[in-house]
């Protein structure tokens, strides 16, 4: 069930008129997509667990505000990532991925437990270094341009979208997009320099 | 070589697939044509390609105890709403302060006339219960101007002792008789 579909349109309808079993319907095709962005927001199960709840009853006391102009998914996602923010201050979790942590510190385990079954070990390896190194550059951007860059390769919403999830304009979403790959663009490079020289060195 | 300054945004936006296609084919012509934005082009590109395969992990699922979770907190939330919308005109026209201070102004008033009638009602409360009931007496204009009753009646209560000095007080009390030699009914017997 897609939220832009009729029937799903009908669901979100009667949620809206106070149906808590048509939210409970929608919640049961979000779930498992918003639990997995917030494991890899903090790479804890038991705090994931607890952040996908607090942001389905959060959308459900705030869903007149949601006003259809970006996916259902997006806003929801939104509210994931605020909601994060928040705890973060609170010193609830430290998030998953810190940038400048010490090789082999991660406090993410879910990608650790979960390595790919298709992969051979050494690849699946490099797979979850990868994977690391890439939320540990997410994590080190200043929180508007990391809240645009997932919304746009998580939440795989429309510029006009992520604008309408964020309150903000389409202007504001492209340049901190911009700003953000741009700056990713330089970690890329030094953190691909720093493998190189870690190879020669392992080399030698 | 460096990128052109002024493609640098549209050379993000086209990497990111949210560039119009008018200006992502006239960009891709620049593309072919120089080397320093094609480079960058790459650079930008390689990070999308990393950005997207560390999407999160697909095989996480939910179990049926978390969604029952949900449910649970969806309806803790409503019946919490559906009890604060029970008096929805009064929690604003609490919160205004034309109405809110008269209104706390009123309640002291009502405090501070408690509080000055409650040692009058304290004395009545801590009379004696032993003594007989002698209301008759107590309201008994004749009774006897002795200091005897009056402590009789104010063990009762003060407000008693205060009506029968009121009502005494209003009393024109007959004249005492007066003794002399002459008039003293047991003076023939004496003398």
């Amino acid at each position: 069930m897609e939220i832009e579909t009729p029937e799903a349109r009908n669901f979100l309808d009667l949620a809206r008129a106070g149906d808590t079993e048509a939210f409970g319907r929608i919640c049961r095709v979000y779930e498992a997509p918003l639990l997995r962005r917030a494991m890899t927001l903090c790479g804890n199960a038991t705090l994931a667990e607890d952040l996908a709840q607090e942001v389905l009853v959060e959308a459900w006391k705030s869903l007149h505000r949601y006003n259809g102009r970006c996916r259902f998914f997006t806003w929801l996602c939104a509210i994931l990532l605020n909601r994060c923010r928040i705890s973060f201050r609170k010193r609830r979790f430290r998030p998953a991925f810190r940038f400048g942590a010490r090789d082999g510190e991660s406090d993410l385990k879910s990608l650790e437990q979960l390595p790919d079954q298709g992969f051979p070990p050494d690849e699946a390896a490099e797979w979850v270094e990868q994977k690391t190194l890439v939320w540990k550059c997410i994590a080190a951007l200043p929180a508007k341009q990391r809240q645009v860059v997932y919304l746009r390769f998580y939440a795989d919403d429309s510029l006009e979208g992520i604008a309408a999830a964020l309150g903000c304009p389409v202007g504001t979403v492209k340049s901190r997009l911009f700003h953000a790959l741009d700056r990713l663009r330089g970690m890329s490079t030094i953190h691909a320099q720093f493998a190189d020289l870690k190879k020669k060195g392992g080399a030698a | 070589m460096k990128p052109c300054r002024k493609n640098r945004e549209t050379i993000v936006w086209l990497a990111s697939g949210t560039l119009e296609s008018g200006q992502a084919s006239a960009l891709r012509d620049h593309l072919a044509r120089c080397e320093g934005c094609r480079g960058y082009w790459e650079e930008i590109t390689s990070v999308t390609r990393e950005l997207a395969a560390a999407e999160p992990e697909s095989r996480i699922q939910t179990s049926e105890i978390f969604h029952r979770r949900v449910v649970a907190g969806l309806r803790t939330v409503t019946s919490a709403s559906l009890l604060g919308n029970r008096l929805p005109g009064l929690r604003p026209t609490f919160l205004n302060w034309h109405v809110a201070l008269p209104a706390i102004a009123v309640l002291l008033v009502i405090g501070v006339i408690i509080v000055a009638r409650r040692p009058e009602v304290e004395v009545a409360a801590s009379a004696p219960k032993d003594i007989p009931a002698v209301s008759g007496l107590a309201l008994d204009p004749a009774l006897a101007p002795t200091i005897a009753n009056y402590q009789r009646v104010a063990n009762q209560s003060l407000a008693r002792l205060d009506a029968l000095l009121t009502r005494q007080g209003g009393q024109t009390l007959s004249p005492l008789p007066v003794y002399t030699a002459s008039t003293r009914p047991d003076a023939n017997g004496l003398f």
